[in-house]
């Protein structure tokens, strides 16, 4: 049963290429990069490698600090005005393998972010808005 | 002042960034705004930006926030490119559209669908009728950002 709703799977299947990972650093300073995302069906979590993925700065953040948020959003027409997109915030892991799945090159450690609140927004009709904790 | 022409230039040409906040127990929030860029400060607002998360954790206390604009120039080859802004968010009252030279709109001026020039007249751009979104830059308390570093990047996957 995924925490997500057939609308949120939808979208996050259909292939907008890019997310945004905010994570925080030893200062509480918080980090916010663009990156390439995997969602996983088998697991209902979001997947995100990378090149040399353990130097970054995005996975030893999560090392001191697992609480992370992950946005997607993209404009499904701009005339009408008509944004969509959803946003997780919840717990990353740290795994040691399985991130050279997530791209060609893609170092071996990965992260995988459990959600535990959900806000989306525009994913069914344009002003629609659905917020809810799931852990 | 810390941009140099190409992020000035830049900053104009995207209509979105992405700005994280982080709350009192250390969960970062991470959400698209729209903003205004008027050369040294980039104001963010919304509807109601007083009921929005970013408003609260900077309302609480925690004041530092990271913004990220960037695009994908491509796709393949995989070549994403992005401006980064760390800085200190400050709730000020500011109108949007206050006429002010330079600034950067979330949306295309009406008609301009398909193009996205860098909007110097935000007040016409947002004042077309029919347009649901115009209100989101009638801010009551959006942030202001100081910028203490920021650079620009670019790679190839």
């Amino acid at each position: 049963m995924s925490v997500f709703t057939d609308q949120e799977r939808r979208y996050l299947l259909s292939g907008v290429a890019l997310g945004r990972l905010a994570t925080v650093g030893a200062d509480g300073t918080p980090h916010v990069v663009p990156t390439s995302y995997r969602y996983n069906q088998r697991h209902d979590t979001i997947d995100i490698g990378g090149h040399d993925f353990a130097t970054r700065k995005k996975y030893r953040d999560v090392l001191r600090n697992s609480k992370v948020a992950f946005v997607i959003d993209d404009l499904a027409s701009m005339n009408p005005w008509r944004a969509r997109g959803i946003e997780i915030r919840g717990e990353a892991e740290v795994l040691d393998s399985g991130g050279t799945e997530l791209g060609p090159g893609f170092a071996p450690q990965m992260l995988r972010i459990t959600p535990k609140r959900i806000v989306s927004w525009g994913l069914e009709e344009q002003l629609s808005f659905n917020a809810r904790s799931v852990r | 002042m810390s941009f140099t022409d190409e992020e000035v230039a830049y900053l104009h040409s995207q209509r979105l960034g992405r700005i994280a906040t982080v709350a009192s127990d250390g969960q970062p929030d991470v959400v698209p705004v729209g903003y205004e860029f008027d050369g040294t400060y980039r104001y963010v607002g919304g509807l109601d930006p007083a009921k929005t998360r970013k408003f609260r954790n900077v309302r609480a206390g925690n004041a530092k926030v990271a913004v990220v604009i960037d695009d994908l120039v491509s796709a393949d080859p995989w070549t994403p490119r992005y401006l980064r802004i760390y800085g200190t968010a400050e709730l000020v009252d500011r109108r949007a559209g206050s006429g002010r030279p330079g600034t950067c709109g979330s949306r295309p001026p009406s008609g301009g669908a398909g193009t996205w020039p860098g909007v110097r007249s935000p007040t016409t751009a947002r004042s077309a009728p029919g347009e649901p979104r115009t209100k989101l830059w009638l801010n009551k308390a959006p942030s202001r950002f100081a910028p203490r570093r920021s650079y620009p990047h670019g790679g190839v996957r």
